[in-house]
């Protein structure tokens, strides 16, 4: 690529300027359109290598600096996202390394990428969320805005954000990749900052509840089993208390969760397991709670004597098989009316 | 431009040609253009299936779109499993087109890599690093196209399926980076250093070191490359015969230094790779290599029908080094099974040199009775016979190799019998077909062998190999004694399948065919490795109580 330095000797400022020109100019109907894509591409080929260097050139500090700078200044993220779709397969790619490195560059210790998008551009954040609702670009931005929330700050945006609950929908889009990328994203806005989450559970008991219930109760296989590991992730974190109080009283939620333990999937049936428990090891339960745990009393014993517990490799799994069995024994004894 | 497919109502499923720790792989048809496509079934109950590893290989070859990296075409949930649809590659692999022998033709050698090549510089300047490249992953197809596979996901073909955590063999092709700092240290160059392991294997027919070491050997070999003259030393790159060019272009690629060693884009402007990439007979060439196994798989009488299990070279070799490994130490102490002879004057068969574990195991029992009939007597004499015999009677040989091509394709047709029998009871691993047919060319060995003797009259030969096997058992099957060997407990363990009581006998010996079947079952409960290690194991404790 240094031939490209020699022939045609481009500052990095001029390759974001010349960038945003030609991504401007893409236009789906017109002839030209293929030009200019190509030209996109051998420019953010060139943004590359002022990032990453190549065979003979390592990157140089100030050159990357240069190029930041001027890709804050022209807004230059906004309008490639803006127009990712237009761009060529292979050069969102590109979109996606030079946003990453430019977040990770740090200065003192704080990412001016991050100070930009937050107080600049927040705009960009919202198209990023509404990546999956495109299926050409939707993996794209997913791997973005995953970049992105590992930042406190940016994560705290995207769960603050009202567009946050449209992740609920990605999950049960048709194209496989995209409905498993948005959850991935899901997953990581919720687990990877804990006492920002705690909060925002805390805060949002009743919408969240209700949501991660539905998809939980979904027909896909998929959605169900990845909804309830991330819902039992988040029952593990201590931080999250005041949610787990709520939800273990909740007796809607037990209900929800033994279905799962009477699904045909032994791995939704373990997931289950891994929830039931708590509601079963809770000190002090509600009242509607226990009495529906007392109500099935027999319906338990007999679950939990059958449960196939061999077939997952856990040996912690068997002593606590038997602790809920004790702790179910326990229960008052009910009397039916038949 | 590429049409996605949505549901399975799309596909027809054909046949099986592939399968491993994650799925079947099939061979599909669209059944709107009736274009072939290759279907990987991963089942997301079975408990070795992360949904997070799999998104990850999903998003990595659906972001690959080149010529030289087989296409993704989409993929969805039906049930409890994940079809994951691919392009489907016709030719076979790299691995499985060298088997009639390497392809020493340098033009081939540059055709191949300068695709892998271009495969890999797509990759690498996406930030994406194949990680574990080797022939198996190369595949052609019949019009001569050459395609990177093998994401994780994308497994195809009849190829090596071992999952990548306990990647058996790939050590040959690992560069010294990946092996000494295993802590994730290493670039996309680990890929070009495989790229010339490949390159090398192309002309050798196999990868570097893989002749001399056992696995684990070789990465120690490796690892311990600091100057780039190790290596290039350790593989003798200076005696090799080939061009001053394709020696250079190795040596390139085995730059012990992974900052120093060539990328992609500048190996794809080495001389090696400029001086045939115009070459208008490229696809021919390609295809003559797929021609050339057609006519090898003929006369060889593979059967074309059942090409989806071809039994994997490395097992076969980890055969011979456990052997090669233990063999100062068996010489002295216990009888030594060499079959060598008979692979000489056969070049087509491969002889399989008894594992020094059954020969130890037949000890073990030996010392553990006391004879209570004169067949017994016979049948424990059993192994020093075969031995004395295999030695004397390599005169014979070619009369009993003519017998045994001859029973070969009915051995095969009882083996892939087996095969559905088994398959259907329980699922195969690629490993315990492995077993199964070596265990199986091994009794045809024996059977052959007993046939043309000529020293003893033959049925009684044959007599005896089944006798041999039917007290076998019956010895393990007893109750261990109150105070002989422990050792004998512990192979029980080991051999007797855990649903056959150890003390009924009466099950053991009902039929010679029934013996014959649960042996062959036994065997093929532990490979070479653990059965080594067995071995070993049982050396020490015997040490321990005497």
């Amino acid at each position: 690529m240094a031939f490209l330095f020699k022939r045609n000797p481009k500052t990095p400022q001029d390759i974001v300027r010349a960038l945003n020109d030609s991504v401007l100019k893409l236009d789906v109907n017109s002839d030209n359109n293929k030009k200019y894509q190509d030209e996109c591409a051998r420019l953010l080929a060139q943004v590359k290598v002022v990032l990453h260097g190549d065979d003979e050139n390592d990157p140089q500090p100030d050159q990357i600096s240069h190029l930041a700078q001027e890709v804050y200044a022209t807004d230059c993220l906004y309008t490639l996202i803006a127009n990712l779709k237009k761009l060529s397969f292979d050069s969102r790619k590109d979109v996606l390394i030079l946003f990453s490195t430019l977040l990770r560059r740090q200065i003192a210790g704080k990412s001016p990428t991050v100070d930009y998008l937050i107080t600049q551009r927040p705009e960009i954040i919202a198209m990023l969320i509404k990546g999956p609702e495109s299926q050409e670009t939707g993996l794209i931005c997913g791997q973005i805005l995953r970049d992105c929330i590992k930042f406190e700050v940016i994560n705290k945006y995207v769960i603050s954000s009202p567009l946050f609950w449209n992740f609920f929908k990605y999950v049960h889009l048709p194209v496989f990749e995209i409905a498993t990328d948005s959850f991935t994203t899901l997953h990581d806005s919720l687990t990877i900052h804990k006492k920002l989450v705690s909060e925002f559970l805390a805060n949002n008991y009743d919408v969240f509840t209700t949501q991660i219930n539905k998809l939980i109760q979904s027909n896909n296989y998929v959605t169900k089993r990845q909804s309830v590991r991330l819902l039992s992730e988040l029952v593990l974190q201590r931080q999250n208390q005041a949610f787990l109080n709520k939800y273990f009283d909740d007796s809607t939620n037990l209900k929800i969760i033994m279905f799962l333990l009477s699904d045909k999937s032994k791995n939704l049936q373990l997931e289950g397991f891994h929830i039931f428990k708590f509601f079963v090891a809770k000190p002090k339960k509600s009242q509607k709670v226990l009495d529906i745990l007392a109500k099935n009393k027999e319906n338990f014993i007999e679950f939990f004597n059958a449960f196939d517990i061999h077939s997952f490799n856990d040996v912690n799994l068997a002593d606590e098989r038997d602790y809920i069995l004790m702790e179910i024994q326990k229960l008052p004894e009910i009397e039916r009316i038949s | 431009m590429i049409e996605r497919i949505h549901s399975a109502e799309e596909l027809e499923v054909c046949e099986e040609v592939g399968r491993g720790g994650f799925g079947v792989v099939y061979r599909g048809l669209i059944k709107a253009n009736n274009n072939e496509v290759a279907i990987k079934q991963i089942d997301l109950e079975s408990n070795n299936t992360d949904l997070f590893e799999i998104n990850k290989e999903i998003q990595i070859i659906s972001e690959c779109r080149l010529p030289q990296i087989t296409q993704y075409f989409g993929c969805f949930v039906k049930h409890y499993k994940l079809w994951v649809i691919m392009e489907y590659v016709n030719g076979g692999s790299l691995f499985e087109l060298l088997k009639p022998g390497p392809a020493e033709d340098e033009r081939v050698i540059s055709i191949i890599i300068r695709e892998i090549l271009l495969a890999l510089e797509y990759l690498h300047n996406q930030g994406k690093i194949h990680r574990d490249l080797k022939s198996q992953n190369i595949l052609l197809s019949k019009s001569g196209q050459v395609k990177l596979t093998d994401f994780g996901v994308s497994t195809q073909l009849s190829s090596n399926f071992s999952r990548r955590n306990t990647t058996v063999g790939t050590p040959y092709w690992m560069a010294p980076e990946v092996i000494v700092n295993n802590n994730g240290g290493h670039s996309f160059k680990a890929d070009i250093w495989s790229l010339g392991c490949c390159a090398y294997e192309i002309f050798n027919g196999k990868p570097p070191l893989q002749n001399q070491y056992p696995p684990m050997k070789a990465l120690g070999q490796i690892g311990r490359c600091h100057k780039d003259t190790d290596f290039v030393g350790l593989i003798e790159l200076d005696k090799m015969n080939i061009s001053n060019h394709f020696k250079d272009f190795l040596s390139k690629c085995f730059i012990v230094d992974p900052r120093d060693r060539y990328s992609a884009t500048k190996l794809l402007n080495h001389k090696f790779i400029t001086k045939y990439a115009n070459l208008p007979e490229k696809s021919k060439l390609l295809k003559k290599l797929i021609t050339n196994k057609h006519l090898w798989d003929q006369e060889n009488h593979v059967d074309r029908s059942h090409n989806f299990y071809v039994p994997t070279e490395i097992a076969r070799n980890q055969m011979k080094w456990s052997q090669e490994d233990d063999d100062s130490k068996n010489t002295a102490k216990t009888i030594h099974f060499d079959l060598s002879s008979i692979k000489q004057s056969s070049p087509t068969r491969i002889a399989y040199p008894v594992s020094p574990a059954s020969s130890k195991r037949s000890s073990t029992r030996e010392s553990s009775i006391s004879p209570p009939a004169s067949t017994v007597g016979d049948d424990e004499q059993k192994p020093n016979l075969i031995l004395a015999d295999y030695r004397q009677n390599s005169k014979i040989v070619s009369k009993e190799d003519t017998f045994a091509n001859n029973l070969r394709p009915d051995f095969s047709r009882i083996l892939n019998k087996v095969f559905h029998k088994l398959e259907s009871k329980n699922t195969l691993t690629t490993e315990q077909y492995d077993h199964l047919v070596s265990l199986n060319s091994r009794l045809l060995d024996l059977l052959c062998f007993s046939q043309y003797s000529e020293s003893y009259d033959s049925n009684n030969r044959k007599i005896l190999v089944f006798q041999y096997l039917k007290y076998f058992l019956k010895e393990l099957a007893k109750s261990g004694d109150t105070n002989s060997s422990n050792t004998k407990t512990i192979l029980q363990r080991l051999i007797i399948p855990s649903t056959f009581t150890v003390s009924s006998q009466s099950n053991v010996a009902d039929s010679e065919f029934v013996t014959m079947e649960r042996n062959s079952r036994t065997y093929s409960q532990f490979d070479e490795i653990e059965s080594s290690l067995l071995e070993s194991w049982i050396d020490q404790m015997n040490e321990r109580w005497s």
